[in-house]
């Protein structure tokens, strides 16, 4: 069993570098950590970067997820090359690039590319958003799936993750207590189907739904609040159609062996218990 | 001064489509028909026998504020009638109507009737509506005001209401210690009865009225939005005759302490950020 700890950053590959850092700084209130040939790191909370934009095709797109030691990122190479999967080792200015100890890459079964790193940075230095979004940090990533049930499986069993819900088969997963860290969203192809920040309250949200109005961002969801996690959210549209969210209030797991994981349904009911109707691909049948 | 009245007891409306405002009543903000006749129809939010009464047989709207005892109710009128303003004793029909046991009734700056009541029906029966709006309660009613410093002055120096706060000169006035008001003026071109809010649980509520709104079609006036100087979440749309209703939530207590003054703006009337065209909630006449 592959232990992960947390999802730690997403890479976004952009055709414009600029426009996209304009949008993390202005809209989504991140703050610049790094700048480098090609490449902006973004901040969201006290670990050195956790979304990184890069000049390279849109579909290029790769999330990551922390293991605890070295030996376990050797065990858990060996493990999805005893699977199949082609493992790439992480270069030295690779790991460099990401500010990792080591990494090693792989494709997960629909073709998303993931990375498992080993000892990612922390900064002594608090996040300072460049408006005040009211951000607390980077906390769960979905990813489409091309077979649900494949992929529930393969980070259920392959890897820690536990089921928390599901929305239809959309398996909402956890890796430590928070209600979920990943989550699969059928869908054609692979890629990531929308990145989540956190934010300190309901105020963060309803403020940040007046802001991004404003700015005529395209807003796909909510505000709202999901029966699931009990989290409300704001659901809107950044560089090259990425899917970013905001939420606040996410339910905790503490009594793991009690906890049940519980179906709800694929429709907008599932998704928003005050009345909103998503308008996101993958959240509609 | 303060704590002489028991409550905001209950607003009649005057209406010239009796059927027309009941139905909106109990479809839309989710009350409950207490008695209906030809003339008249009684809506409970709460514990009151109603707090809610729609009227053909006048043109004139009223509010009405319970006393404890029948010497506070006419100590209370012989210190407006020293102010020089005219109070008419209501008569034993008017009380039978009313359902209370005594009262009598002035006119405020703004042409609003003002009643001054004594032991006015309890339903002792839970309130229970035709839809599940959330309602706790009849949280308070709002006026505009052509003049708004005869107005004040008559809330504040006759009546012996305090002021909370001012938004520009707009103004926030309480009475006792558990809501940070009941009463609120806004400066406005017109005179009258401006709007009728009632308490729901949460923001679950408010957010599934605003959406209930949304899905019928129904003018959403102001919010979802936060008062800034109350902290009451809000939505607010309008009904038969130009009447405001607002569904809010976590409106603070009140607080003996020296009123604050926020700016006129569009901030002050909502610190989410939510746009409005309604003149009064831009901190404009």
């Amino acid at each position: 069993m592959i232990e992960l700890e947390d999802v730690v950053y997403c890479r976004l590959g952009t055709p414009d570098l600029e426009s996209a850092e304009w949008f993390a700084t202005n809209i989504l209130g991140l703050e610049v950590a790094e700048r480098r040939k090609g490449a902006v790191h973004f901040k969201s909370d006290s670990r050195d970067h956790t979304l990184c934009y890069f000049e390279a095709d849109p579909e290029d797109q790769v999330t990551a997820f922390e293991i605890g030691s070295s030996a376990q990122l050797r065990a858990a190479a060996a493990t999805l090359e005893g699977l199949e999967h082609q493992v790439h080792f992480g270069s030295r200015a690779e790991c460099e690039a990401r500010h990792v100890h080591e990494f090693i890459r792989f494709n997960d079964p629909t073709g998303n590319k993931i990375e498992f790193v080993v000892r990612p940075m922390m900064t002594g230095q608090r996040y300072h958003g460049t408006r005040d979004a009211g951000i607390t940090g980077f906390s769960h990533v979905g990813l489409c799936t091309t077979d649900a049930e494949r992929d529930e499986k393969f980070w259920t069993t392959v890897c820690n993750a536990r089921v928390s819900d599901r929305i239809g088969d959309a398996p909402l997963m956890r890796l430590g207590t928070i209600h979920h860290s990943i989550a699969l969203f059928p869908f054609h192809k692979p890629g990531i189907q929308h990145i989540n920040h956190q934010v300190e309250g309901t105020d963060d949200i309803q403020r940040s739904h007046s802001l991004v109005r404003e700015q005529q961002i395209n807003i796909t969801f909510g505000p709202g609040r999901h029966p699931t996690s009990s989290a409300q959210f704001l659901y809107f549209t950044g560089p090259d159609g990425m899917t970013f969210e905001y939420s606040t209030g996410v339910r905790e797991i503490h009594d793991e062996p009690l906890w049940r994981d519980r179906q709800f349904a694929f429709a907008p009911a599932g998704f928003c218990q005050w009345g909103a109707a998503p308008n996101i691909d993958a959240f509609k049948d | 001064m303060a704590n002489q009245f028991r409550d905001l007891c209950y607003v009649r409306i005057a209406t010239s489509d009796l059927q027309k405002s009941a139905d909106y009543a109990a479809d839309i903000l989710g009350l409950q028909l207490f008695e209906k006749n030809d003339e008249t129809a009684f809506f409970r939010s709460d514990d009151r026998a109603y707090s809610v009464c729609y009227s053909t047989s006048s043109n004139d709207n009223a509010i009405a504020f319970t006393l404890a005892t029948s010497d506070e109710l006419y100590a209370l009128s012989e210190m407006v009638e020293a102010n020089g303003i005219s109070v008419t004793q209501l008569t034993d029909a008017d009380c039978v109507m009313r359902k209370i046991k005594s009262g009598w009734s002035c006119v405020a700056p703004n042409g609003i009737v003002v009643e001054f009541i004594w032991r006015p029906l309890t339903s002792g029966w839970r309130y229970h509506g035709p839809r599940d709006a959330g309602i706790t309660e009849f949280q308070g009613v709002s006026l505009c005001c052509s003049d708004i410093a005869a107005n004040e002055k008559f809330w504040t120096e006759v009546i012996g209401l305090t002021v909370s706060d001012w938004a520009g000169d707009a103004c926030y006035l309480r009475f006792d210690d558990e809501a940070h008001h009941r009463l609120a003026l806004y400066p406005s071109k017109k005179d009258g009865l401006f709007g009728v809010g009632f308490a729901v649980e949460g923001i679950n509520n408010v957010m599934q009225n605003f959406y209930f709104f949304e899905g019928r079609q129904l003018p959403v006036i102001h919010g979802p939005g936060k008062q800034t100087a109350s902290g009451m979440m809000f939505v607010t749309t309008s009904g038969p005759d130009g009447i405001l209703y607002t569904f809010g939530a976590g409106m603070a207590a009140g607080e003996n302490r020296v009123p604050r003054q926020f700016p006129a703006n569009p901030h002050t009337h909502c610190e989410w950020g939510s746009t409005t065209h309604q003149t009064e909630f831009l901190g404009e006449r």
